[in-house]
């Protein structure tokens, strides 16, 4: 894996980002940019903002400082519906008070696309079909959402924002509820995206798979940027015992590649 | 992979327009007076010569039947939008106060409004201030946003049911509105003291606010996942949210201030209908419409026809079939069910 290198006309941007929540400062100085081609980790303890990075690139929180740039446009210069077709997030747990099915769920991924009336087209449907065999749960296309597990649900979640055939994916812990194959899987499909030009934030809480399939991490503790950059360089002792506040033992796994190992 | 198409979009509101042609046909045929069916038929092809007949067809029956019919509509279509909004399948116009609010709003107006110049076409808007108010109150103190909490919103409306019932009491009788039962009837909730005049109001309102939320039904599938998700996926949440709450209170405004305090409606048809043909917000809107008018029709056709010569109010016909209902509803989904809070 190679760090892709472009130039900023390829890439998601937040520059100097801060954000405030009430009286308290969840975002202070963030800078870091996401580009085409490449898988990046967003890393840190609970509470520490990633969730709020993930949702300040949806527009979800409103900017104290700083702005977040797409490509060649200010994010929020842009509309709600162009934005939902460049970017497409998936957060950590979704309510579904309504029982909608899978396939319903998954179709709302073209809303950007579809107007105010109308049926879905036939391409809507080919598309979400697709996007639900990707995950390996196109035999879950008819059943409802309230009956599925929590894993299900996620992966169900994952292919809606798929199927928005987006340039930009931003995923809060997607595989949290799901078992090590399905991790593995989701991440593939990441990864897929990436290869074909995409660009992906995935935060996340498994350091071991983190460094296996991010080409860059970056950690988060209280709201800053405490690192950044290829997975070796980040997942050292000094850093995560700085962010995590916790004694960490790094050692070289079989694959050449970091492994984190608390010390209890 | 199973989704709306046409047909199946067509082939339902075909049945249930289908289902409310043939009770409004009945309904237009049950009343004290025998009339035959052929006798109804030929004064609806305008051929018949039966002066009285031609005077309860259509100063009478027809004017009941569509007041029933639009008032049905109209708080069916509003507990939809509520559920969606609010994301939970317990709101309803009535439950939440908001057509307590539109009572109020209507008596303020029937009681205050003469001494100010204002005639009976003045009542309609000013229950849908009232709705407003009360929408305004509801988000204001149960939260807003996709914060409200089911208990929240719950309490709120108990509570202020209590209050606009407690007003409206107040404001008869201060107006002097309190002789016989006209006050009473109007809170529990009927259809007999209809004005024909109302029912052009009435459908102008119901035919804005349907037509209005119709535009949105596919947007309220995403709005019914909560704020982020529509967001997400492109809807501007804050716009359309404004849109269909106006709408929903101009169709409870008119319901209410036409038939007073008529409940369960909202919360009845929507529920069975999301069960029978599931959650999609452009058939089930629509559907629901079309469900809460046969409802009420034929709810109102039995209060008006059970008893020999005497009416009972329609709304304490839905409430006696609603109470029990919203128990069931409560405790089928127990805990971490409808009561859950939806974060």
């Amino acid at each position: 894996m190679s760090v892709a290198v472009s130039s900023h006309s390829s890439q998601l941007r937040f520059e100097n980002v801060g954000v405030v929540l009430g009286e308290r400062r969840v975002l202070d100085d963030v800078s870091f940019q996401v580009s085409r081609g490449e898988v990046v980790g967003l890393l840190g303890p609970n509470g520490a903002g990633k969730s709020t990075v993930v949702r300040a690139a949806n527009r979800g929180v409103e900017l104290a400082e700083g702005k977040i740039v797409l490509e060649e446009d200010i994010l929020a210069s842009l509309s709600q519906r162009d934005l939902a077709r460049r970017v497409a997030s998936v957060a950590q747990e979704v309510q579904v008070p309504f029982s909608f099915t899978v396939g319903e769920m998954v179709l709302m991924g073209r809303a950007p696309y579809q107007g105010l009336l109308g049926f879905d087209s036939s391409s809507d449907v080919t598309g979400a079909l697709h996007a639900l065999s990707k995950m390996g749960i196109a035999d879950l296309a008819d059943r409802r959402m309230n009956e599925l597990s929590g894993g299900e649900r996620q992966l169900v979640l994952i292919a809606r924002a798929l199927n928005q055939s987006p340039d930009w994916l931003l995923l809060d812990e997607p595989t949290a509820f799901l078992d090590l194959q399905h991790r593995v899987d989701v991440l593939k499909v990441v990864r897929e995206f990436t290869r074909e030009g995409g660009g992906a934030l995935v935060v996340s809480h498994d350091l071991a798979l983190a460094a296996r399939v991010c080409d860059r991490l970056l950690v988060l503790a209280e709201g800053r940027v405490v690192a950044s950059g290829p997975p070796a360089e980040v997942l050292t002792s000094t850093v995560l015992e700085r962010a995590f506040g916790l004694a960490v033992r790094v050692v070289e796994g079989p694959d050449g590649l970091p492994l984190v190992v608390p010390q209890l | 992979m199973k989704t709306l198409t046409f047909s199946r979009f067509g082939f339902t509101l075909l049945g249930l327009t289908v289902l409310l042609v043939f009770t409004a046909w009945t309904a237009v045929l049950m009343g004290p007076s025998h009339l035959g069916p052929s006798e109804v038929w030929s004064v609806l092809l305008g051929d018949s010569k039966n002066a009285p007949a031609i005077d309860i067809v259509y100063a009478v029956r027809i004017p009941r039947v569509l007041l029933a019919i639009l008032v049905g509509a109209s708080l069916a279509t509003s507990g939809v939008i509520f559920q969606a909004l609010l994301r939970n399948p317990l709101a309803d116009p009535y439950i939440l106060g908001v057509s307590g609010g539109a009572a109020l709003g209507a008596i303020a107006m029937l009681s205050l409004g003469a001494s100010f110049g204002f005639g009976y076409g003045a009542v309609p808007p000013a229950a849908f201030v009232g709705s407003l108010i009360a929408i305004g109150l509801l988000y204001l103190i149960a939260g807003g946003g996709s914060g409200l909490s089911a208990t929240g919103l719950l309490l709120t409306g108990v509570v202020f049911n209590a209050f606009a019932s407690a007003a409206i009491v107040f404001l008869a009788s201060l107006a002097g509105m309190m002789q016989g039962s006209r006050v009473f009837l109007w809170l529990i909730g009927n259809l007999s003291a209809v004005r024909v005049d109302v029912i052009p109001w009435l459908g102008f309102f119901l035919a804005a606010g349907l037509a209005c939320s119709l535009v949105l039904s596919r947007s309220l599938n995403l709005i019914s996942l909560g704020e982020e998700a529509a967001r997400q996926l492109g809807v501007n949440t804050e716009r359309q949210r404004r849109w269909l709450l106006l709408s929903s209170s101009l169709m409870v405004g008119a319901a209410v201030s036409a038939a007073g305090l008529i409940g369960f409606v909202g919360l009845i048809i929507p529920h069975l209908l999301r069960l029978l043909l599931g959650p999609d917000h452009r058939l089930l809107l629509p559907a629901s419409a079309l469900g809460g008018a046969f409802f009420l029709l034929l709810c109102d056709t039995v209060a008006r026809t059970l008893l020999d010569g005497r009416e009972l109010p329609v709304g304490a016909f839905t409430a006696l079939l609603g109470g029990p209902f919203f128990l069931y509803l409560l405790k089928r989904s127990g805990p971490g069910g409808v009561l859950g809070e939806h974060s």
